[in-house]
């Protein structure tokens, strides 16, 4: 079955692999960077030179480029020079190890003269190579850009005459109680307080509280009666009291489920109160869309707002979120089972299980990358980061970095850790200060009419991934804000005075909770500035407005705040009533208790006595 | 493709082993299922020039398993994951992990894994039944086919002289 002429040519065709490989290693691993990078970064990847030495286990990288997927004319970075040292034997067993890598003069955000776009063909291959089952990380990101995309919208462009509109409005024509959300509210509010009122008091209720302070009463009573009558009695009255602490707590958990109630009473009224907010807020919202209604093109500070911190801070999240995004899609956590630690990887087709054991080395390690810069101006960064690996749970080290890049007063600094060994554990910081807002891609928000020209970017951003969720805390300041403007328009003049925003961000998200509370200082600052530009007119009008919802909603409030009032007052009384009795029952226990402790003391007393005077007949 | 099939129909007409041809076509069969990896293949490749195959039954067969490999990939996922996260077997996978080169093989990947096992389930199937249909081709078949117009008129272009080369 074997051909001997077989071996020969096996041996030769083997012989070939090997030259080809050795022949063409620098083509070979430049392939394969290239593929890689674009595949990371999703966008052109380039290098000048490969040099592999693989006897030496040495790899030389010169003028290594990535662009900038959103910028086209735009590097994310470059690399003049890269020294790596590797591992030879264990390439035989298809693992890469790396000693060292030594990278000089990696630059930021360089321009580039070609397009650093990928090819449309290329997108569409990585696209279809993507995950299609979203993660947490996923559903963080469509959420953020779904909220983004609710805030980042194009300005109003508002001329000067549209100010004369102001002066004569007829308000009444615009106000009807139908129409009123305060109204709707009202109602609502007052359906709802009634439920709930009605809820407690079918709790308290439930709670049978007369019913069972009469039975522990009756079980007190029934050792009220009980008497000592010599001192063999005693024993027997101890027992007696035992059964009255048993007694004695069961209405302690009577008085524990009453005041449970009267947590919900509590609630109760805060929720009233709660209420009465929504309903003041809702007449706030009938105020504007009357004010809207009528046509008088006024600017919303709100929404101003929102549409002009909606791109720095999404911007600024997104490159977190990135981060933890390719720190789990290259390095899944380790599992550990029985003693025995497997790491999976998900791949094109289907998964691949890593099997751990004792001394084994990773897939892929870099134990130490050293970024140094040799040149002084230009925005390089210089840091290091350590035990790059695909397995962490082999190498039992998480990865662990610290960058920074400076340029006169631009810095930008990134550190952290992503511990993935058995379950995922990263912490990520970012904090800039002096940047442009052209190196954050600020300049390119259109906005509209009026669009930011420049400004400077600084931001202090602390990121956590604790296994299955996701908090970003931090705060974002833009200062020495320039407009441009394409031609002259109200929301130009209101934003001309703002020179400095500042942006604190709290957002957290994992499989049950989802918390995105975003704020600025520059709400205010609009408002005065609108209210500057309109002049005194549009606050008297919003005045009178709201003068005119307050007369037409004045009965259904009226109602509101006695029903609330009564609710309170009966749920208080009926509370009352049940500790009353409850405090009654206690009492009663209490003198039961003590009429008991009173004979027992008398009793010994008495023998103390009689055994005195038995001392004193023996010594007379 | 054409040459392909002409070399098919000559193997069947000619005086080559069964036993040859069901390698070739069992080769074909790990060859395609594998090939997923291209390591892989050239290992199968590297059986195919040592072991007494059917070359031109290795090709056909490789051709026609790898378009079958498209479909029953996922299938070979689902059964490759099961078998690589079998608990007995981890200190076995472990092991073979740590043996020089065998990682290229890509064995921990759940699709080789599981095409590699279902290529083991289906060769003594595949094996014997190309044995039987050969045989049965030469004894049965042959000679009817010889006697077909469209046979007769690709004979007249050499396709089936073969018969007489041996």
């Amino acid at each position: 079955m074997v051909r001997k002429s077989g071996v020969i040519v096996s041996l030769i065709f083997i012989i070939l692999i090997l030259l080809f490989n050795l022949i063409f290693i620098n083509m070979i691993v430049k392939g394969a960077l290239v593929k890689a990078g674009e595949a990371i970064f999703g966008a052109k990847t380039e290098i000048e030179k490969v040099k592999v030495d693989l006897f030496k286990g040495k790899v030389l990288l010169e003028k290594l480029s990535v662009g900038d997927k959103n910028n086209e004319f735009k590097n994310l970075f470059e690399i003049e020079k890269i020294n790596l040292g590797f591992e030879i034997l264990p390439l035989l067993s298809k693992k890469i190890i790396i000693d060292n890598v030594d990278v000089l003069n990696l630059l930021l955000n360089s321009d580039r003269k070609t397009s650093g776009f990928l090819p449309p063909k290329k997108i569409k291959k990585q696209e279809e190579k993507k995950e299609k089952k979203p993660g947490l990380i996923d559903k963080l990101s469509a959420k953020l850009e779904d909220k983004a995309k609710q805030e980042i919208k194009k300005m109003p462009v508002l001329k000067m005459a549209d100010k004369k509109e102001i002066a004569n409005v007829d308000l009444k024509k615009y106000i009807s109680i139908d129409n009123l959300e305060s109204s709707k509210k009202i109602k609502e509010a007052k359906k709802n307080l009634e439920t709930r009122k009605e809820e407690i008091k079918t709790n308290l209720q439930n709670l049978n509280i007369e019913k069972r302070a009469a039975e522990i009463k009756a079980k007190a009573e029934n050792l009220k009666n009980f008497k000592i009558n010599s001192a063999q009695d005693i024993p027997e009255a101890q027992k007696k009291l035992q059964e009255l602490d048993a007694i004695k707590k069961e209405a302690e958990s009577l008085n524990n489920d009453l005041n449970n109630a009267k947590n919900q009473i509590t609630d109760f009224s805060n929720y009233a109160n709660n209420q009465i907010k929504e309903v003041n807020a809702a007449k706030e919202k009938d105020i504007d869309s009357i004010m809207k209604n009528m046509n008088l093109n006024m600017l919303n500070a709100s929404e101003l707002e929102k549409a002009l911190i909606g791109p720095v801070w999404y911007n600024r999240v997104n490159s977190v979120i990135n981060l933890f995004n390719m720190a789990k899609k290259y390095i899944p956590k380790g599992e550990k089972k029985d003693k025995k630690k497997v790491v999976e990887h998900k791949r094109e087709k289907g998964r691949e299980v890593v099997f751990i054991a004792p001394k084994m080395l990773p897939n892929f390690w870099i134990k130490k990358i050293n970024i140094s810069v040799s040149k002084k101006d230009g925005f390089f960064v210089k840091g290091n980061i350590e035990d790059v690996c695909t397995e962490q749970v082999v190498i039992e080290k998480p990865l662990v970095f610290s960058l920074i890049a400076s340029t006169g007063d631009k810095i930008y600094s990134m550190s952290g850790k992503i511990n993935h060994i058995e379950s995922i554990n990263d912490i990520i910081e970012l904090k800039a200060d002096g940047l442009s807002g052209a190196m954050v891609g600020l300049n390119n928000v259109d906005l509209g009419n009026v669009n930011m020209k420049n400004c400077t970017v600084g931001f202090n951003l602390l990121g956590a991934n604790v296994d299955d969720t996701i908090t970003i805390n931090g705060t974002i300041g833009l200062k020495q804000i320039s407009w441009m403007k394409k031609e002259e328009d109200i929301t130009y003049q209101v934003l001309s005075g703002i020179d400095k925003i500042n942006i604190n961000l709290m957002l957290s998200m994992g499989n049950n909770t989802e918390n995105i509370a975003i704020s600025s200082d520059i709400l205010e600052k609009i408002k005065s500035s609108i209210q500057k530009v309109y002049g005194k007119k549009i606050a008297e009008i919003r005045n009178k407005v709201n003068k005119e919802i307050e007369i037409k909603i004045k009965e259904q409030m009226k109602g509101l705040t006695d029903s609330i009032a009564g609710s309170n007052s009966e749920l208080g009384k009926i509370f009352n009533s049940k500790k009353d009795k409850i405090n009654s029952v206690n009492d009663y226990i209490a003198s039961v208790k003590g009429g008991i402790e009173k004979q027992i003391k008398d009793e010994q007393n008495k023998v103390l006595d009689s055994k005195k005077q038995d001392l004193m007949k023996m010594f007379k | 493709m054409i040459k392909q099939i002409t070399n098919f129909i000559k193997i069947l007409n000619s005086d080559v082993k069964e036993e040859e041809i069901a390698l070739g076509i069992v080769l074909g069969l790990f060859a395609g299922f594998l090939s997923i990896v291209p390591f892989n293949f050239i290992l199968v490749f590297i059986l195919l020039l040592i072991l007494k195959a059917n070359f031109s039954m290795f090709f056909v067969s490789f051709a026609i398993f790898k378009l079958i490999s498209l479909v029953i990939d996922p299938l070979g996922d689902v059964i490759g994951y099961f078998v690589l996260k079998l608990k007995f077997l981890h200190s076995f996978f472990s092991f073979l992990s740590s043996i020089p080169l065998m990682n290229f093989t890509q064995f921990n990947y759940s699709v080789v894994m599981g095409d590699f096992i279902l290529a083991i389930v289906l060769t003594p199937f595949i094996y014997i039944l190309s044995i039987k249909l050969v045989k049965n081709y030469r004894e049965k078949l042959k000679e009817k086919v010889q006697k077909f117009k469209i046979v007769q008129a690709l004979n007249l272009t050499n396709f089936f002289k073969i018969d007489k080369e041996g």
